[in-house]
C-alpha cells in the first residue's frame, strides 16, 4: 500500500472533516425529494469549496490532491446519500485532464469553477453498442448517472475491438438522451446519438482501450466509496435504533440473533472497505492489478454490500420498509450502484478471467 | 389440500391473489371460535369476496412483541369503546372490517388480558393514514381508533381469550406465507423473461453460465419447498393443526421469494434500476416486487423469531 506521510494524513483528516461538516449542515439526508434549484446551489457551493479543483494538477490550476482524497469526498457524499453525481468530476476528469492535457486543458478551469460538468457514456452492448466514424457517433449509450446534468460527455465507443475503439468528448448540449428516474430517486440518462453531434476524438485504438479501462475502474472505485459511506452511516444509525427500540421488555440490540445479523453486516462492510482501499491504492499502479482490485470491489458491492443493506432492513423491522426511513434508501442506492458499470455477474466473469489460467489443460 | 391445488391453479393462471385477510385469517378464526350469529353474518361475505377485511394486530410498540398491544377496549352500555393506534394495517383503506386485537384487562400479565373484536371501518372515530413503503406504493396504513364503539356481538369468543385466537390465526398466516405457488409461477415467468432478455455480454441472460447455475439452484430449492409444504398439508389432513413445523415453510419460503427477485435484478441489470414509468416493458413490476420483498422475512413473525421457535419447540434446545 501507498505510504502516506504524517502531513498527508493531517490533510486527509482536515479535508474529510470539512466535507462532513458541509454535507451535514447543507445536504443532510431527508426523505423528501429536493428541487432542481437546490441541486444547482449545492453544486455551486461544492465548486466553491474546491472539490473539483482538488484533483487537478497545479499547472492546470488545481491542488494536486490524490485519488485517496477524492474518494474520501465521494465517501462523505455517500453518507448523506447526496443525489448529485460527483464521481466523474472529482475522480475521473482531473486524472483524464492530466493524461490528455492537449485536448482537455481548456476545460480544466471551467471544471474547477463548476461551469463544466462531465458525464461518462459507455456503450450499451444490449442495443448494439456505440459506433464512431470520422467524428460522428451513432447508437445508444448505457444508463448513465451523470450524463443528464453534464455539459460534456466522455464517450467510450467501440471498445470491443482495437480497430473501432475511440474515446471522445462530446458537448452535451447537442446530444440527445432519454431522462429516466432511477430506483433510488436519482435521475439518470439513456444517451443516444444521431450522428450530428460534434465529437472531439481524445484517443483511439489501444490507447482508447487503456484509458477506457481506467475510467471504468475509477468509476467503480467511486461507486465503492459512495456505497461504503452510505452503509457506514446506515450501520451507525441502526446501532442507535436497536439500542433504543424495545420489544419483549428488552432492547432489540440485546437479542443474540440481532447481534449476529449486525456482526455479519459489519463483516460485509469491512470487506467492502478493504476492497475499496485496495482499489484506491491500485488506481496508481499496474493495470492488471488495478482491474483485478476494481472487479473484486464491484463484486463485493453487489454481494456483501447488498447483503449488509438487507440485514440492516431485517433487524430494523417494519420501519425500514417505509419511504420515510433512511435504511431503505441506502438499499436502493446500492441496488442502483450494483447495476452501473457492469453488473455483479459480469465482474465475476472478469475476475475469473484475470485471476485464473485461461483454460484448464489436459496434460498428455 | 384442496386449497393447495386451488392456489396452484390460481397462480398458474396469474389470477390476482385473493385478499388474504378474509379467506386465510378471519374466516378460520370465526368458524373456529365465533358465535353462530357471527358465522352467519361474516362468512358469506368472506366467501363471496363482498367484504374486505384487514388485520389490526400490530402497533407502534407491539411489533414482534404482539402481546404488548396497548389499544384498549372499555366496556360500556351495550358494547365496547376501542381506543388506540394500529400500525402497518395492510389494505385498511379498502377494508370494510377489521379484526382488531385489543387489551380488555390491564390487571393481568400481557397475553392474558387481550380480546378480539370485529370493527367496522366506517364507524365514527376510525382515521386511516397512509404509509408509503420502500417500493413507492401505498398498501399499509396507520389506523387511529378514537373511542370507536363496537356492539357486544362484535367480540369474538370470550373476553380475555384473544391471545389464543390470535395465535391460531398467526399460525394460519405462516402456512400461507410459504407462497410456494406464487414463487413457482414467478420463477417460471423469470425463466421466460431471461430467455429473451439480452444480458451484458450481448447474449440472452439465460445463456450466461453464472445465471444458469443460479436458476438451477433456485429450481432445486423450490422443488424442496414444494414437497415440504405438501408434507405439512398431509399432517393437516390427518387432523393435526399447523404447529411449529409450519415455521419452517415460512422461513424457507420467504428466503426463496427473496432469492427469486434478487436473481431477477441480475437478469435485468441496469434496466431494473430505471423507474417503471420510463423502463416499462420486460422489467415492469419486478423492481417494485424486489424492493417490497424484503418484508417477507419481517412480517408474520420475523424469521429470527421463527428460528427461535424451531430451535426451542421443534428441536428442544434450551
Ligand atoms: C409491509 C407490511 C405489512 C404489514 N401488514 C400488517 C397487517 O396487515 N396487520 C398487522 O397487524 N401487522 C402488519 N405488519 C406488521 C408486521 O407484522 C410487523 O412489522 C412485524 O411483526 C415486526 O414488527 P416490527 O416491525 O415492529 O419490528 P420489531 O418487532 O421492532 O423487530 C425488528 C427486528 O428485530 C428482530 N427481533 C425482534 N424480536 C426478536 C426476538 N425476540 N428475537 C430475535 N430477533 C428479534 C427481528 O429481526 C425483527 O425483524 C406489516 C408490516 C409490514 C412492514
Amino acid at each position: 500500500m501507498m505510504r502516506r506521510s504524517a502531513e498527508q494524513l493531517d490533510d486527509d483528516r482536515m479535508l474529510r472533516e470539512s466535507a462532513r461538516n458541509f454535507l451535514e449542515a447543507r445536504c443532510a439526508w431527508m426523505p423528501e425529494p429536493r428541487s432542481a434549484a437546490m441541486f444547482a446551489d449545492w453544486h455551486r457551493e461544492i465548486a466553491e469549496l474546491g472539490w473539483f479543483a482538488a484533483g487537478l494538477p497545479e499547472e492546470l490550476g488545481g491542488l494536486g490532491a490524490d485519488s485517496f482524497q477524492g474518494l474520501s469526498l465521494i465517501e462523505e457524499a455517500g453518507r448523506v446519500l447526496l443525489p448529485l453525481p460527483l464521481a466523474t468530476d472529482i475522480l475521473i476528469m482531473p486524472w483524464l485532464m492530466r493524461r490528455l492535457p492537449k485536448a482537455l486543458a481548456s476545460l480544466a478551469e471551467p471544471l474547477a469553477a463548476g461551469r463544466a460538468r462531465f458525464g461518462i457514456v459507455r456503450e450499451d452492448v444490449r442495443s448494439g453498442g456505440l459506433r464512431h466514424m470520422g467524428g460522428k457517433l451513432s447508437g445508444r449509450g448505457h444508463l448513465s448517472l451523470d450524463a443528464a446534468a453534464a455539459t460534456h460527455w466522455v464517450v467510450l465507443a467501440g471498445m470491443r475491438s482495437v480497430g473501432d475503439a475511440a474515446l471522445l468528448c462530446v458537448e452535451a448540449a447537442g446530444a440527445g438522451f432519454q431522462p429516466v428516474r432511477l430506483l433510488d430517486g436519482r435521475s439518470g440518462a439513456l444517451p443516444r446519438f444521431s450522428g450530428s453531434e460534434a465529437a472531439v476524438v481524445l484517443a483511439t485504438g489501444d490507447e482508447a482501450i487503456e484509458l477506457a479501462a481506467e475510467i471504468e475502474d475509477r468509476a467503480v472505485a467511486a461507486l465503492l466509496a459512495d456505497a461504503y459511506g452510505a452503509l457506514a452511516a446506515g450501520l451507525a444509525l441502526t446501532v442507535d435504533y436497536l439500542n433504543q427500540r424495545k420489544q419483549f421488555g428488552q432492547s432489540l440490540g440485546s437479542f443474540q440473533a440481532v447481534q449476529h445479523l449486525m456482526a455479519d453486516a459489519f463483516c460485509d462492510l469491512e470487506t467492502l472497505r478493504s476492497l475499496a482501499l485496495w482499489t484506491a491504492t491500485a488506481l496508481t499502479g499496474e493495470p492488471t492489478e488495478r482491474t483485478r482490485a476494481a472487479a473484486s470491489a464491484k463484486i463485493a458491492l453487489g454481494r456483501e454490500g447488498l447483503a449488509a443493506a438487507s440485514r440492516l432492513i431485517q433487524v430494523s423491522g417494519g420501519i425500514a420498509m417505509t419511504e420515510d426511513y433512511r435504511i431503505g434508501h441506502i438499499y436502493k442506492r446500492l441496488q442502483v450502484s450494483a447495476a452501473l458499470h457492469g453488473g455483479t455477474e459480469s465482474h465475476i466473469d472478469k475476475l475469473a478471467a484475470l485471476s485464473l489460467p485461461p483454460t484448464g489443460r489436459n496434460e498428455g | 389440500m384442496q386449497r393447495f391445488i386451488f392456489e396452484a391453479e390460481c397462480a398458474a393462471a396469474d389470477a390476482p391473489p385473493t385478499s388474504v385477510f378474509g379467506v386465510y385469517l378471519v374466516g378460520p378464526t370465526i368458524y373456529s371460535f365465533g358465535s353462530e350469529e357471527q358465522k352467519r353474518r361474516y362468512l358469506p361475505g368472506i366467501r363471496s369476496g363482498a367484504e374486505f377485511w384487514c388485520q389490526g394486530y400490530s402497533e407502534p410498540e407491539a411489533g414482534s412483541d404482539l402481546a404488548a398491544v396497548r389499544t384498549t377496549a372499555r366496556k360500556v352500555e351495550g358494547g365496547w369503546r376501542i381506543a388506540g393506534q394500529k400500525a402497518w394495517t395492510t389494505e385498511a383503506h379498502f377494508a370494510d372490517l377489521m379484526i382488531c386485537l385489543t387489551r380488555t384487562n390491564t390487571a393481568v400479565k400481557s397475553q392474558a388480558g387481550l380480546s378480539l373484536f370485529v370493527l367496522d371501518m366506517q364507524a365514527p372515530g376510525v382515521t386511516i393514514t397512509p404509509v408509503i413503503t420502500i417500493d413507492g406504493a401505498h398498501s399499509v396504513n396507520s389506523v387511529f381508533l378514537d373511542d370507536v364503539f363496537v356492539p357486544d356481538e362484535a367480540l369474538i369468543g370470550e373476553v380475555d381469550k384473544g391471545w389464543t385466537y390470535a395465535k391460531f390465526l398467526l399460525n394460519h398466516e405462516r402456512t400461507n406465507n410459504a407462497q410456494v405457488h406464487r414463487s413457482r409461477r414467478e420463477f417460471e415467468r423469470l425463466k421466460a423473461a431471461a430467455a429473451l432478455c439480452i444480458g451484458e455480454s450481448g447474449r440472452p441472460a439465460l445463456d450466461e453460465p453464472g445465471l444458469r447455475r443460479r436458476f438451477a439452484i433456485v429450481e432445486q430449492k423450490l422443488g424442496g419447498l414444494e414437497v415440504t409444504v405438501l408434507r405439512v398439508l398431509i399432517d393437516q389432513t390427518q387432523g393435526r393443526e399447523p404447529g411449529p413445523e409450519a415455521s419452517i415453510v415460512k422461513i424457507i419460503g420467504s428466503q426463496l421469494q427473496q432469492a427469486i427477485t434478487e436473481l431477477a435484478m441480475d437478469v435485468f441489470g441496469a434496466a431494473a434500476v430505471v423507474a417503471p414509468e420510463a423502463g416499462g416493458g420486460e422489467t415492469a413490476g419486478w423492481t417494485e416486487r424486489h424492493l417490497f420483498r424484503r418484508v417477507v422475512t419481517i412480517y408474520a413473525g420475523a424469521n429470527e423469531i421463527q428460528k427461535t421457535i424451531v430451535a426451542r419447540s421443534t428441536l428442544g434446545l434450551r
